[in-house]
């Protein structure tokens, strides 16, 4: 099987020396031998020298107005105008080199072939498309990027380091009480260190600030401290200190992080983290100049498609929607490819739906034999026209059936969804042909009414092809006005009026019955009654209860004009939600284009940029959810990227590694697009870690095909090709793609090795080239992985993010380790490798002298005691306590399964962590190899052991009390946050997780966080779940184990 | 220490009434509910079954299909789950005073009560867009009679495991299928792409003899036979080209013809897939029953209560130490690595005179092996193969689990170790990464 994005067609990586077709422009053929890593000037003066020899030299000109032209793999041309581009880095589809004259805007190619190569799809492809949303999209999206740019060029050069470097900082001033305690009399020690002539001469001095002095304050502290030494009058020193502070900016030690805004010092999480773990933060003086000059030029390049004549809308003669009064119909006709055997018959189902909520039933066609696939039939739905809301789509199948005995079995066979109204608010007529998609593994409805709006681009499918009525060229959904001018009306006329928030006494009550629905987890059900009353009560709900807005959107009947217009006018005047709230808004219940939108801006407005990167791997996935291209979900994130190179570096990231999929490789490729236009000079930063894990791909592949090689051989082989100089080149100093602040530096090839497990991942180590990277973090060493699906770690371990940030703010601080992940494409990404940690496999073998099979249990507690003497030794067994504790309750609430003591860490300051998150939500083998695993939840001899400081009888100590007393807390803390946690799963549901891939999944985390107990309950039930899982060495004495929970 | 209930697990399918149990009343009939005068003989009332399961049972079923479960929030409280308009609405059954209804005032004197008038009468008086009377019961009784297999235990028994085995061995297929298709389609996207850039390829060769041929009328005449010369290397390279492309096409084809029977084996395999899968759970609810009812027959003191039995931090050794020389049958349950727990048996046949089983648990309960996961506790384990052999799973095992090792012991031969009566001291050895 040829590979797909090797060096060349056929080969993962190009052989040392290759012929090359050069095709000249004289007619030539030059068949000229070039070594794999040949930049193209060189191989251009070969190329001149040989055509010397050959006929019709005269007819060239000088090379330099020449650049070649190849095909690439995905058989786009490509001009190359970067002529030190070595031969192996063109992706080169054959080693094929055309020379011709360039046309056109040199500047823009080059732009557009950058963009290209950053977003992993070929621009003059998108040039070339038809459809107008598409080129709409791509005109007025850059309209954001120029305000951006503009934006950060608003101070000049100060605003543009803000959006490069931008401030680090908690959403919240105050400190958690865990960090307070530590600080003395709320001073915070800080280390400064200074650098002078290169690097090569470092001083350093502690300086001694408050907990809310800014940068700009610790800067001036510690010129004055340092001018000390100088025996300078008072007046000197205050001169000096004038003069210096302006000079300087505070940098983060080894690493790429400046504390250039103005915000309490203590608000930097870099500080934060270190005062959480009792170090001392080390900062730098480092010149404000020289940050300046390391930015890029901010500066946007207009696309010539920005000049094209827009394409208007089709015009003729136009009906508002609601001019009509037809029932909704739609014709079926005929399909193709329709792909079975052994059924009996095939029919057609259609449904309408408004996100999940059916608007009426849904209807099928007759049953034809599978081999004539022929309709043409008329389905009527019980919906008029007038009623059908502006989010409405058409569900469509092609289902079998199958009879057997005395049942009838129906499979679906294919399914295809399309929104009723297009972006521009008109209503689909006429004929339609929908290429369908294959259904989904383990999937059994009969309608996959969740799925992607739109054609499958795999021609292959089977098609279908439908109309609906032309009843006038162009059908518009009314616009807001006219919207809210009928939801006057109809209020006007109703007999029974809502219940308005005046009646004081009745309301009292009423208020309390709402908050008690909109404390419901997001996937609860609510009972006709709760939606009648939540209706009837919606002028109370949004002065009072803001917040029961989902709960409220559930309760609108959407198939009902009147109902949608009375909604929209209050719509219009509800106040803004929590984030909370906003974020749930965004889940694909909520279809109606208004209510998104709204959404998004409360989220603009309430979001911090910490909180936007803790939520960007959901807002990036509910991305899928919108139903246009062109969504105010789109632009917000866009902006926010735009903004902050921060948040800019993982929604990059984030949507390049779905670029392979093909249902939204055009909608995530065109935003790629935008944010590559909006980030100027950037761009080539993103380019360096693009082409780094393409060549980490590349040779990854081939290890995989010499995997069953001696691991001699293939160590060989990884240092013989890491020494080579395009990998060189390309594998060193360029940004972390883990980490926008961390730089790589050159890669230590000698200690990189190929890992044993199943994917032989790369053991990767960089240096840290940073002048004070050796005093802070030497070395960085990441793992590379080609072959696992990553992005169910990398959602695991944000959650575990998130989680630790609800435990700090409820004054808990659990020490939990979520180290870096990052899923880059499909199959293929990074982890970081926590430094100074080993497994507990690899701990309990070290004593050595008991047969693998019997484990010491006390070894553990050996190390840490051994890692940590004298007095680190009680604080490295809270530590250990603590981390513990968070890790037991995360595990069990997440269902993480497959725990052994070989994914399980210890790092040398006695923190315990979790690592490979292969499976969660309680799946070992799912569906089809039956079971579901026991709550899994890890407490072994060996950590009661560590927890209890080596006592006999570990579990009935004191020490273990606590602990237990500990995870209670935290359960319990979690849970307050149930809401949240089980929005952010459901925002995932798009991503397509094999473990994630219904509500049903999610159906776990409200089982473990008992979202339907009282909090009594669910403590019961946890301390239960942990009784079982250690047969009674938990205790289940709750009484006095609730009442010092409870009142904390 | 009480039961020990697999209480992470969703609940199962309402299990089969205790009523069966008794031989004196009647079976009711499904369709006759005016008779029925409790809530627990309806056969439309489902108990605490799970949402998971309602969306199940209802998936595409018609308007006016019904059934009635507790209230997840309130006790004492019942919530009736009806088909209307495609998809599943919820309507609370109030209850005040004794009197249950949708809305205040509450007027009938029962839940049955309730049901029974709006099976006649539309709900659209309660609330107008549910224009739609109670129809279809989702009877509970019905799957029973479908599995009808008699009251012969072992006869279903093989049912079930053929049931299961047939439906294991259908799912990898299944399973292999899938792969194989999701292989070939992603193999084929490749090849299509490479013949794409194939056509560009001998397009961009067309043009270049194209040139060629332009550039021969300028060519001096000493040239003309080494470009004559280039141009056939340029044909060569051509064909080349076009073979490479001919050959890849043809695989193409062939691929295509595969991955669409793989797609059709796939469609014709899934109804068969759903079949297996239900008549497997139907047999597994009936089998379950007949542990229920042999339970509730053998009420036993000792082996219903698990300190008489279960020693959670008995390892492997310890157990083997305890057991030696104790009477068949006696036996302990410990935790294990594997498995949650494990069984250790006394059993002069077997080697070291002392068994070990695992005991796993699925989402539906405990059990030794597929299909038989269904014991809703440990308790109702023991206590059912107190009264079963454990042949069937070690032809060596031919015995119970008679004697609890904390219960009174049969005096055999020289037992004069006693009994711990607290748990035993924990063992260094860390049981989570034992194996049994």
């Amino acid at each position: 099987m040829p590979p797909s994005s090797g060096e060349l067609w056929g080969h993962h990586v190009m052989p040392s020396s290759v012929l090359v077709d050069c095709l000249l422009p004289n007619g030539i053929l030059i068949q000229l031998a070039c070594v794999r890593d040949c930049p193209l000037n060189v191989i251009k003066g070969n190329l001149w020298r040989e055509a010397k020899k050959y006929p019709l030299f005269s007819h060239l000109g000088d090379p330099s107005t020449y650049i070649f032209v190849s095909i690439l793999h995905d058989a786009e041309h490509e001009e190359f105008y970067d002529e030190s581009r070595r031969l192996c880095d063109l992706r080169l589809f054959l080693p094929v080199l055309k020379v011709i004259e360039p046309q056109g805007n040199k500047m823009e190619k080059i732009l557009n072939s950058e963009i290209g190569l950053a977003v992993g799809i070929a621009i003059h492809e998108l040039d070339e498309m038809k459809d107008p949303e598409v080129q709409d999209f791509r005109r007025n999206i850059m309209q954001v990027c120029k305000e951006c740019v503009e934006l950060r060029d608003l101070e000049g050069l100060e605003t543009q380091a803000l959006f490069a470097y931008p401030a680090e900082v908690e959403s919240k001033n105050g400190l958690p009480a865990s960090i307070e305690k530590k600080l003395d009399r709320g001073e915070i020690i800080l280390c400064i260190w200074q650098l002078a002539n290169d690097g090569a001469d470092q001083q350093k001095l502690t300086v001694r600030v408050s907990k809310d002095a800014f940068p700009e304050t610790v800067v001036a502290e510690a010129i004055g401290k340092k001018s000390k030494s100088l025996r300078m009058s008072r007046e000197q020193q205050m001169q000096l200190i004038d003069e210096h502070q302006k000079i300087y900016v505070l940098k983060v030690c080894g690493t790429q992080e400046f504390l250039l805004e103005r915000y309490a010092i203590c608000q930097y999480k870099y500080i934060r983290h270190c005062l959480a773990k009792g170090e001392i933060p080390q900062l730098c003086l480092y010149s404000r100049r020289e940050v300046y000059a390391s930015l890029p030029e901010n500066t946007i390049h207009i696309p010539s498609y920005m000049r094209r004549p827009i394409l208007n809308p089709p015009t003729g003669s136009s009906l508002s929607l609601w001019q009509l009064n037809n029932l909704f119909r739609v014709h079926i006709l005929w399909a193709t490819y329709v792909n079975v055997r052994d059924v009996d018959m095939i029919y057609v189902r259609a449904g309408l739906y408004h996100g999940q909520e059916p608007l009426c039933s849904t209807k099928e066609s007759q049953q034809v034999p599978f081999n004539s696939p022929k309709w043409h039939q008329w389905l009527t739905f019980d919906l008029n026209l007038v009623d059908l809301p502006r989010g409405a789509r058409l569900c469509l199948s092609i289902c079998s059936v199958t009879k057997r005995k005395k049942r009838e079995e129906h499979c679906m066979l294919a399914w295809g969804n399309i929104n009723m109204f297009d972006y521009r608010n008109s209503l689909l007529t006429g004929k339609v042909s929908l290429t369908l998609w294959t259904v989904p593994k383990g999937m059994d409805a009969l309608l996959n009414h969740l799925g992607t709006t739109g054609s499958n681009p795999n021609k292959d499918a089977p098609c279908l092809e439908v109309e609906f009525d032309r009843l006038s060229p162009m059908i518009f959904y009314p616009d807001g006005n006219a919207v809210e001018e009928y939801g006057r009306f109809v209020t006007s006329i109703s007999i029974v009026g809502p219940v308005l928030p005046t009646d004081s006494a009745k309301m009292t009550s009423n208020v309390e019955s709402l908050l008690e629905i909109q404390a419901k987890d997001p996937l609860s059900e609510l009972s006709e009654q709760e939606k009648d009353m939540l209706w009837e009560m919606r002028h109370v709900c949004c002065k009072k209860v803001p917040d029961a807005l989902p709960k409220l959107l559930e309760a609108v009947k959407w198939n009902s004009r009147d109902n949608v217009a009375q909604m929209f006018l209050l719509l219009n005047i509800w106040p803004p939600v929590a984030p909370e709230t906003a974020l749930e808004l965004l889940d694909c219940k909520y279809a109606d284009p208004f209510v998104r939108k709204l959404a998004v801006r409360w989220l603009d407005k309430s979001l911090s940029n910490d909180a936007l990167g803790q939520f960007l791997l959901q807002l990036v996935q509910t991305l899928k959810y919108e139903p246009y291209l062109d969504n105010e979900l789109s632009r917000f994130l866009l902006k926010r990227s735009l903004l902050n190179k921060k948040i800019g570096h993982f929604f990059f990231w984030h949507l390049k590694a779905e670029m392979n999929n093909p249902s939204i490789s055009l909608r995530f490729g065109i935003l790629l697009e935008a944010y590559c236009r909006g980030i100027g000079g950037h761009l080539k930063g993103l380019l360096r870690q693009v082409e780094a894990l393409d060549k980490l791909t590349k040779l990854t592949d081939v290890l995989k095909v010499k995997r069953d090689d001696p691991l001699k051989d293939r160590m060989k082989y990884l240092c013989e090709s890491m020494s080579q100089p395009d990998y060189v080149d390309a594998l060193q100093n360029f940004t972390s793609p883990l980490n926008g602040n961390h730089t790589l530096g050159s890669l230590v090839a000698e200690n990189c090795r190929i890992m044993d497990s199943a994917k032989r991942p790369l053991w990767l180590i960089w240096k840290n080239p940073d002048p004070l990277g050796n005093t802070i973090q030497p070395l960085y060493s990441i793992i590379f992985k080609n072959g696992d699906d990553l992005r169910q770690d990398m959602l695991t371990l944000q959650v575990i993010r998130i989680m630790d940030s609800i435990w700090l703010n409820e004054g808990l601080d659990l020490r939990m380790m979520p180290y870096a992940c990052l899923s880059t494409g499909k199959d293929v990404g990074m982890i970081e490798v926590v430094r100074q940690a080993k497994t507990v496999y690899g701990i309990q073998r070290q004593g050595g002298k008991l047969a693998a099979i019997q484990v010491d249990s006390t070894q553990l507690h050996k190390w840490i005691k051994e890692k940590n003497k004298g007095p680190k030794y009680e604080q490295a067994i809270e530590t250990f306590t603590h981390s513990c504790a968070g890790y037991c309750v995360a595990t069990f609430i997440l269902g993480i399964g497959d725990r052994n003591p070989d994914n399980i860490m210890v790092n040398e300051d006695g923190s315990i962590f979790h690592i490979d998150f292969g499976h969660f939500l309680g799946h070992f083998k799912k569906k089809f190899g039956i079971n579901r695993e026991r709550v899994p939840f890890v407490l072994t001899e060996d950590f009661l052991y560590v927890i209890s400081k080596g006592v006999e009888n570990p579990t009935k100590s004191k020490a273990f009390q606590l602990f237990q007393e500990l995870c209670g807390r935290a359960y319990l803390a979690l849970r307050r946050h149930a809401n949240l946690l089980i929005t952010l799963f459901i925002m995932m549901l798009p991503t397509g997780i094999p473990e994630l891939q219904s509500v049903d999944d999610i159906g776990y985390l409200r089982k473990t966080l008992a979202v339907e107990k009282t909090e009594e309950k669910a403590l019961e039930y946890f301390q239960n779940q942990l009784f079982e899982a250690y047969g009674g060495a938990w205790t289940t004495k709750l009484d006095w184990f609730f009442h010092s929970v409870k009142h904390m | 220490m009480t039961e020990l209930r697999p209480s992470a697990a969703p609940s199962l399918p309402p299990r089969i009434n205790r009523r069966l149990s008794q031989t004196d009343t009647c079976p009711i009939s499904p369709t006759s509910e005016t008779c029925i005068r409790t809530i627990s003989d309806a056969e439309w009332y489902w108990k605490n079954i799970t949402r998971e399961e309602i969306d199940d049972l209802m998936k595409d079923t018609p308007d006016g299909t019904f059934l009635v479960r507790d209230s997840a929030s309130k006790a004492g409280e019942y919530t009736l789950t009806l088909r209307k308009g495609g998809c599943n609405k919820l309507v609370k059954i109030c209850c005040h005073q004794g009197r249950y209804g949708f809305s205040e005032p509450c007027i009938f004197n029962s839940v049955p009560e309730l049901i029974h008038f709006y099976r006649s009468a539309s709900l659209a008086q309660y609330n107008p867009t549910l224009n739609v009377k109670l129809l279809y019961p989702v009877s509970r009784f019905q799957n029973m009679e479908d599995a009808e297999s008699g009251n012969d235990v072992d006869k279903m028994r093989k049912r079930l495991e053929d049931a299961h085995h047939e439906y294991l061995k259908r799912s990898r297929q299944y399973d292999q299928y899938h792969h194989d298709y999701s292989e070939c389609l992603e193999d084929m996207q490749l090849k299509k792409q490479t013949s794409d850039a194939f056509n560009e390829a001998v397009i961009m060769f067309e043009e270049q003899l194209r040139l060629h041929e332009k550039f021969e009328r300028e060519a001096h005449r000493h040239e003309i036979h080494s470009l004559k010369e280039n141009y056939q290397l340029l044909k060569f390279q051509m064909s080349n080209l076009k073979q490479t492309r001919q050959e890849l096409q043809n695989h193409l084809r062939v691929q295509t013809v595969l991955s669409r029977n793989l797609d059709r084996e796939m469609n014709a395999l899934k109804p068969e897939l759903h079949q297996l899968c239900k008549t497997r759970d139907l047999l597994q609810m009936k089998f379950l029953s007949t542990i229920e009812v042999y339970v509730q027959q053998n009420p036993s003191v000792v082996h219903a209560d698990s300190q008489y039995w279960l020693l959670p931090d008995c390892t492997r050794p310890d157990a083997e130490r305890l057991l030696t020389g104790k009477a068949d049958g006696t036996f302990l349950i410990r935790r294990s690595a594997g498995a949650p727990f494990a069984l250790s048996i006394a059993c002069r046949k077997v080697d070291k005179r002392v068994g070990h089983i695992l005991i796993h648990r699925s989402e539906r309960g405990f059990g030794f092996t597929e299909p038989y996961l269904l014991f809703p506790t440990l308790n109702d384990l023991v206590v059912y193969y107190a009264g079963h052999s454990l042949e069937e799973l070690n032809p060596l095992m031919t015995t119970t689990l008679a004697h609890p090792i904390r219960g009174s012991q049969p005096l055999d031969g020289n037992n004069s170790n006693s009994i711990p009566t607290s748990p035993p001291v924990v063992a260094t050895t860390v049981e989570g990464y034992m194996t049994c």
